[in-house]
């Protein structure tokens, strides 16, 4: 698709390349400029994306050889990436960023709590949690995450046209899925829902619920095990700078760690070790 | 030496290491030895051309700029920094500062447009949606709706600010 310039004096090249040099704040300014400005913002990200992704995060072997250097023991098949462009219509940089942030530890997390997994990982569409079933998640009603038994699935948000930009700032929640029982059955369904907590009301570490025949474990943001996982204010800023080259500006957040330094690890270390996990 | 021909016509004589940072130029002349003819420069009329000759008579013995790849992040990218020079260079009116950027879009000079886009950003930052309306000359063309959700939206961004 054509994208047409936002305000018809300066190309689209030329606004393209301004962007790289806005800051959050401005861009999120740039969005409510007019329709005209949003629907390009939009088109751009969009039309923008695969090549966009394509230096944003490293190839599976880069991700591998990341991992690695945090001692994660990865199964022997590739890393796929997470995100379906079509469902998610508008993800930002950020949002990917932190999806692949998330992904990294959960499975990082899975790898140290003995798990192997042997089989694919699913990224396809479907896997997504759709629109109205998280409206349901919500509203507090039980959801029927589409699960196999031979698949390990990433779940990621679905809605983005509006909070893209906020979401970090409001929290995230975390899912994780489990066919069967962890430690004999197939490969756990891991989730990430990069949105708002408080259609969550956990009141403890973690809680167990039953979606349809699957077992889940879901993670509110508080949860230490999350603030592991994400604990976007020490290591989202570095993470998202280094990959998506947006630096987030206006955050407060000048002391955040590099996500595969030494420091990072040990304080990933520690929280793990102080995280009391159920199995 | 090349010489050029802008829309409205007036010639500019240059020499090639100042012509050849316009990658539009260096194409149209080949890399080869000095041009008879000259080349038509029709996107760029003469006040904009004295401003890039200038700009690349200033940066002619510059080393040439490694290739970025997209989404590096900005802090490493060599952005040829913007040096007390460069600040002044671009501080001009802002008409003349988007036909810069068009130019240096055009003529394919990078350094520039990085330039002349990182003064809009600079321009752009910290001002409401009202004033970047009017910066741009911009109608909104949002529904009642549509103004309301951007309301919350500014708020949002306010709170990330501080």
């Amino acid at each position: 698709m054509d994208i047409v310039s936002p305000d018809g004096k300066l190309a689209v090249d030329c606004w393209y390349e301004i962007l790289t040099h806005v800051d959050l704040p401005t861009y999120m300014t740039l969005r409510s400029l007019s329709k005209r400005f949003r629907d390009f913002l939009s088109e751009l990200l969009l039309n923008r994306y695969k090549r966009l992704l394509r230096n944003f995060f490293p190839n599976p072997d880069e991700f591998r050889e990341l991992l690695d250097k945090n001692e994660a023991v990865l199964a022997s098949y590739p890393l796929l990436y997470l995100v379906d462009f079509r469902i998610l219509r508008v993800p930002t940089r950020l949002h990917l960023a932190c999806n692949q942030f998330a992904y990294n530890n959960i499975i990082s997390f899975l790898q140290r709590a003995g798990y192997r997994g042997t089989h694919k990982i699913e990224k396809t569409g479907s896997t997504i949690i759709p629109t109205t079933t998280q409206n349901f998640w919500r509203n507090n009603h039980l959801i029927h995450v589409r699960s196999s038994q031979s698949k390990l699935v990433v779940l990621t948000s679905p809605r983005f046209s509006r909070s893209v930009d906020y979401f970090v700032a409001s929290g995230s929640g975390y899912v994780i899925a489990y066919p069967q029982d962890f430690s004999t059955g197939p490969d756990p369904v891991l989730g990430y829902l990069g949105e708002r907590t408080d259609a969550f009301s956990f009141e403890d570490k973690y809680h167990m619920r039953r979606f349809g025949d699957t077992k889940c474990l879901m993670l509110p943001f508080s949860n230490a095990f999350s603030q592991t996982v994400c604990s976007y204010k020490r290591f989202l800023p570095v993470w998202h700078e280094h990959y998506s080259g947006w630096p987030m500006k206006g955050f407060g957040l000048d002391n955040a760690l590099d996500p595969f330094s030494e420091e990072a690890f040990e304080e990933q270390q520690r929280m793990f070790r102080s995280t009391r996990i159920f199995f | 030496m090349v010489t050029v021909v802008v829309s409205d016509g007036v010639t500019f004589t240059m020499e090639q290491d100042v012509a050849f940072q316009c990658g539009l130029i260096a194409d149209f002349a080949g890399g080869g030895g000095d041009q008879e003819e000259p080349i038509p420069i029709q996107a760029v009329n003469s006040t904009v051309m004295r401003k890039v000759i200038e700009y690349c008579e200033h940066h002619r013995n510059d080393p040439p700029q490694p290739e970025v790849p997209e989404g590096t992040p900005l802090e490493r990218k060599d952005r040829r920094g913007r040096d007390a020079w460069d600040k002044q260079f671009i501080q001009v009116e802002q008409e003349l500062l988007f036909e810069i950027i068009l130019a240096a879009n055009y003529l394919n000079i990078k350094p520039l447009l990085d330039l002349g886009c990182s003064q809009v950003a600079e321009m752009m930052k910290g001002k409401t949606p009202a004033e970047i309306q009017q910066m741009f000359n911009i109608v909104n063309g949002f529904t009642a709706d549509e103004e309301a959700q951007n309301g919350e939206g500014e708020e949002k961004a306010r709170n990330l600010n501080s």
